[in-house]
């Protein structure tokens, strides 16, 4: 961009308009710093603008209730992301390398799957996930989730490794590698900023579940957090508090998770569209 | 890249392979295959869900179409993917604006902090847009009250009615307009949510299409003498408008299919008066509250064609933009 | 003893597409051996099938005696080089050379050993801690072909493994892999596109088209006597240029006539072209045998021609001349004496040493002065 012709007016309505954006989507965030301190009294009286004294003890009261769902929605998510990453990597390289009797077949059912609208099927899988015992149980969410997962990453891993020159393969081949030995030494290492990306997918669509989560967990204890802070709503009617103090503190993990991993999200999404 | 072929007979030297598509297999077949044929299966019946199941052939399919509220729903998705089209608009802006700022530095803070919003769990945003609209605490309404606007749409309404457009009394002075539980507010509500609508992966997505674009296509415009809005019109826009009408027909498919907003923000019928009804929630709640699974699963084949047979116009377009 | 031999080697590919067509080749132990040719032509198909990445079609492959048409790559005691060098990025130089020995189980020590002298060998001792995306273009190929020697194989395949390299660095590679020859003797297979590496590499080069051996051959023999008007102009730089022409007969011996030029093809020449006179038929002839005609004065005056000089390019050891082609022919290369300096667009006197022409037959493309050419020398 040349800044010769820069003007001092683009420069400024540009930035005002990024700031301004900017400014309304943090908006609920500052809603819900201000409001978390608050008590009903202060809350009722004054909504929007920070009153004092603060009411630490409303995050206090929010981390008892929803620090359970977190550590749920923490061992849902990873294990999810970790089983559907290992099942997807390994098949992957099956089909991106060989042709498999049926595999087309598989191909196109998969994605005529993609294209079902899963809640039709949430009755039968209900019925069937009964019948394996794996209601109520995070294990038996993160399996299914998984199997959720299988597609959307396989699609592009199998692209992916297609793409990839045969010479790695056939250099590993040569020296005496096993298929699990290629995959170890030859997929992980180069489809690693694919495979970041799609594990953050991964986990994020993971502690984002809900619909799923809703109709077949029972025990409040088990609950992951979207569903946790659903039911958390309709019983903290009243308590706008504690309640923002959960919305927050249910926000801090994945800040965390983003920090560490921000570069190979955006690195991998560009990737992703290229191939698109 | 030819394949190598892996042929059945060749099991013994091939077994690795077999093995290592098994958890995939068992995986995708046993939970997603499984409960769609079932579905498929369960579609002919009339079934609660758990053993009674009885069979009815086509009635469910039949009782589909003359369900007014099934197509109801359909005209909700509509209306919904038509706003949905000009909500992508702040986003484009957004991704042109911070293409267009000079300084590598200002730009990568830019994408940082915008990227920031994409942390916060799916479901805290929707409990907060609840909270905005919630008519006596919510921010909405205390913005409008604060502004004044409230007296502009209420005075904005009464007009409508005396001129006989509008029937409703949404806004109407001293009361506070309920946004999710008035009949009539809730379509704006549900095309409200979301504002400034700067989706943040779309920005991203935007943003990487437009940096492939090489700078000397803008110097040459630079030379040309061609002003800023002119380069938006001639260089942004075809490409951004190429990734858009590639991702058209997903964004359907998408809006088609879901329904855990609704759920969320009006409740498991869809709101007052059903007026926020989608098929996937009719659906839901056909299937688990009114214990019709059969007639939901029939519901759920005829969307399915509907998004097959997007899907393949789909394909010749895109084929024919290649 | 580790002879690669081809024996009626075809290789079609699913969908009817025939790589290789028929190929009978033999490498003898501690040769190298180089298979040029035009893209697509079934080269590095060829290697591959040595290599076991390939599966044979038709036909049978032995490496030191041993058939080994279904043995797998791993068991065929060989060892490849790839274009794109193909090492592990997340290993060490060392172990990327180790790798392959890991595998098979070897005791450290043997590990070491190897490694440390492959190392030494190809002068890359102090890269061996570092990572490949540390590593020049040139190194990581080095590092390549140590991760190929010390496996010790029987037979290494390379699959043009300088084209990736600027020029400079390609021509200080070529040489050496050719000292690594030397210093190894080991059976060696070279596939390139490059006739210039050919040329100097191979004991013996075999030329592919379109999944055909055209020839195989010394490379001087390939040069000197091309068996068809395909391997005449890939070997040689600047190409031979080639007439499309009539034969006739002349009181002196044969004349050749192409659009706007006649030579005289002297006795030599016309005996074993009189069964073609009146037929159609091409003329090859290098630029290095067409000359100033003030700088080389053995020759038939008839041959001696004015032409204009298009495009004068002085290299300093040599002249390029373009000289004009006809409406039906291109024009016409020649390398000139570096004392020539023609002006450009300008009429040159220009002497064409027909003795070191070669004539094709105009539809099988076959050479008809081979054989003559051999028989006169053997």
């Amino acid at each position: 961009m040349s800044k010769v012709s820069e003007g001092r007016g683009a420069w400024f309505l540009k930035h005002a308009y990024l700031w301004a954006m900017l400014a309304l989507i943090f908006l609920p965030f500052y809603v819900m710093l201000v409001v978390s301190f608050k008590d009903n009294t202060q809350f009722y009286n004054r909504t929007w603008a920070p009153t004092w004294p603060l009411h630490w003890g409303n995050w206090l009261e929010a981390w008892d209730t929803v620090g359970v769902y977190i550590a749920n929605s923490v061992f849902l998510a990873v294990t999810a992301t970790l089983i559907t990453l290992v099942a997807a990597v390994l098949a992957s390289y099956v089909f991106g390398r060989y042709r498999v009797p049926f595999g087309d077949l598989f191909w196109a059912g998969l994605i005529v799957l993609m294209l079902m609208p899963g809640v039709a099927n949430l009755i039968p899988l209900f019925n069937l996930m009964k019948r394996l015992t794996l209601l109520n149980s995070l294990l038996g969410l993160s399996v299914v989730t998984a199997a959720g997962g299988q597609v959307f990453c396989l699609y592009v891993l199998r692209n992916f490794i297609e793409d990839m020159p045969k010479e790695f393969f056939e250099c590993a081949r040569i020296d005496g590698a096993s298929h699990l030995q290629q995959v170890i030494h030859v997929v992980i290492p180069q489809c690693g900023g694919i495979i970041s990306a799609l594990a953050i997918m991964q986990f994020v669509g993971a502690w984002n579940s809900f619909i799923l989560p809703l109709i077949t967990i029972r025990d409040t204890e088990l609950l992951p957090l979207a569903v946790g802070l659903y039911r958390l709503q309709g019983a903290y009617v009243k308590q706008w508090g504690p309640l923002m103090a959960a919305y927050f503190i249910s926000a801090v993990p994945l800040v965390i998770l983003f920090a560490f991993t921000m570069r190979f999200f955006i690195r991998g999404i560009s990737e992703g569209a290229i191939k698109g | 890249m030819a394949r190598e072929r892996v042929r059945f007979s060749q099991i013994k030297r091939y077994w690795p392979l077999y093995a290592m598509v098994v958890p995939t297999l068992v995986l995708v077949g046993l939970f997603m295959y499984w409960p769609a044929v079932s579905g498929v299966w369960h579609s002919f019946y009339r079934w609660d869900g758990d053993e009674v199941a009885t069979y009815t052939g086509l009635q469910n399919y039949g009782r589909a179409f003359t369900d007014p509220k099934f197509g109801y729903a359909f005209v909700v998705v509509g209306i919904l993917f038509v706003a949905s089209l000009f909500k992508m608009i702040p986003s484009i802006v957004t991704a042109v604006v911070i293409h267009r700022i000079t300084s590598d530095k200002a730009r990568y803070l830019y994408r940082l902090l915008f990227v920031v919003p994409m942390v916060i769990p799916w479901m805290v945003v929707l409990l907060i847009w609840k909270f905005f609209y919630n008519p006596i605490v919510g921010l909405l309404n205390s913005v409008l009250n604060t502004t004044h606007l409230m007296d502009v749409l209420v005075w904005a309404n009464a007009w409508l009615v005396k001129a006989g457009i509008v029937d409703s009394a949404a806004f109407v002075a001293n009361k506070s307009p309920a946004w999710l539980g008035d009949p009539d507010l809730v379509l704006p509500a549900l095309i409200f949510w979301g504002f400034p609508w700067i989706g943040i992966i779309g920005v991203l997505i935007y943003l990487s299409g437009l940096e492939k674009i090489p700078r000397s296509v803008y110097e040459c415009a630079e030379l040309d003498g061609v002003g800023w809005f002119r380069k938006f019109l001639y260089i942004e826009l075809p490409l951004i408008a190429t990734q858009v009408r590639i991702n058209l027909v997903l964004m359907i498919i998408g809006v088609l299919k879901g329904y855990g907003l609704i759920l969320v923000l009006l409740g498991d019928d869809g709101g007052p008066a059903g007026r926020g009804l989608v098929p996937g929630l009719y659906m839901y709640y056909n299937a688990f509250i009114r214990r019709e699974a059969g007639y939901a699963c029939a519901m759920g084949i005829l969307l399915f064609f509907l998004i097959l047979a997007l899907t393949v116009i789909n394909n010749k377009l895109v084929r024919v933009e290649k | 003893m580790a002879e690669v031999k081809f024996v009626n080697v075809s290789k079609v590919y699913e969908g009817g597409v025939q790589a290789v067509k028929d190929v009978d080749l033999t490498v003898e132990d501690g040769s190298l051996l180089v298979l040029v040719g035009p893209s697509g032509c079934g080269k590095s198909t060829t290697l591959r099938m040595v290599a076991g990445l390939e599966e044979v079609t038709e036909g049978d492959v032995y490496i030191g005696g041993r058939r080994v048409n279904d043995v797998l790559p791993k068991d065929r005691d060989i060892a490849m080089v790839f274009q794109n060098y193909a090492l592990y990025p997340h290993m060490t130089v060392y172990n990327n050379m180790a790798f392959g020995l890991k595998l098979r189980k070897y005791p450290t020590e043997e590990i070491e050993g190897r490694v440390q002298q492959a190392a030494e060998l190809l002068e890359i001792n102090e890269l061996l801690q570092r990572r490949p995306r540390e590593l020049s273009g040139g190194q990581a190929q080095r590092v390549a072909v140590g991760r190929a020697i010390v496996r010790h194989p029987q037979v290494f395949l390379f699959d043009e493994p300088l084209s990736n390299l600027d020029a400079k660095l390609r021509v200080q590679m070529r040489v050496e892999i050719a000292r690594l020859h030397e210093r190894l003797g080991a059976t060696m297979i070279y596939v390139t596109h490059d006739q210039v590496e050919a040329m100097t590499l191979g004991s013996k080069v075999a030329v592919m088209k379109d999944g055909y051996i055209q020839q195989i051959d010394t490379p001087m023999e390939l040069y000197d006597h091309p068996v068809n008007k395909f391997v005449a102009g890939f070997i040689g730089s600047p190409p031979m240029n080639f007439m499309e022409g009539q034969l006739s007969r002349a009181a002196d011996g044969v004349r050749f006539t192409a659009e706007d030029l006649q030579l005289t093809l002297g006795d030599e020449l016309a005996s074993g072209l009189r069964g073609h006179v009146g037929k159609s038929v091409y003329l090859g002839i290098r630029p290095e045998d067409i000359h100033d005609s003030a700088y080389f004065s053995d020759v038939d005056p008839a041959n001696v021609k004015t032409i204009r000089a298009e495009v004068v390019e002085p290299l300093g050891s040599e002249t390029l001349v373009y000289l004009r082609g006809g409406a039906q022919r291109r024009d016409i290369v020649a390398k000139f004496d570096a004392r020539s300096t023609p002006a450009v667009n300008q009429d040159v006197r220009v002497a064409f040493d027909v003795t070191k022409a070669h004539v094709f037959d105009g539809d099988s493309e076959e050479s008809l002065t081979r054989a003559r050419e051999l028989g006169r020398v053997g």
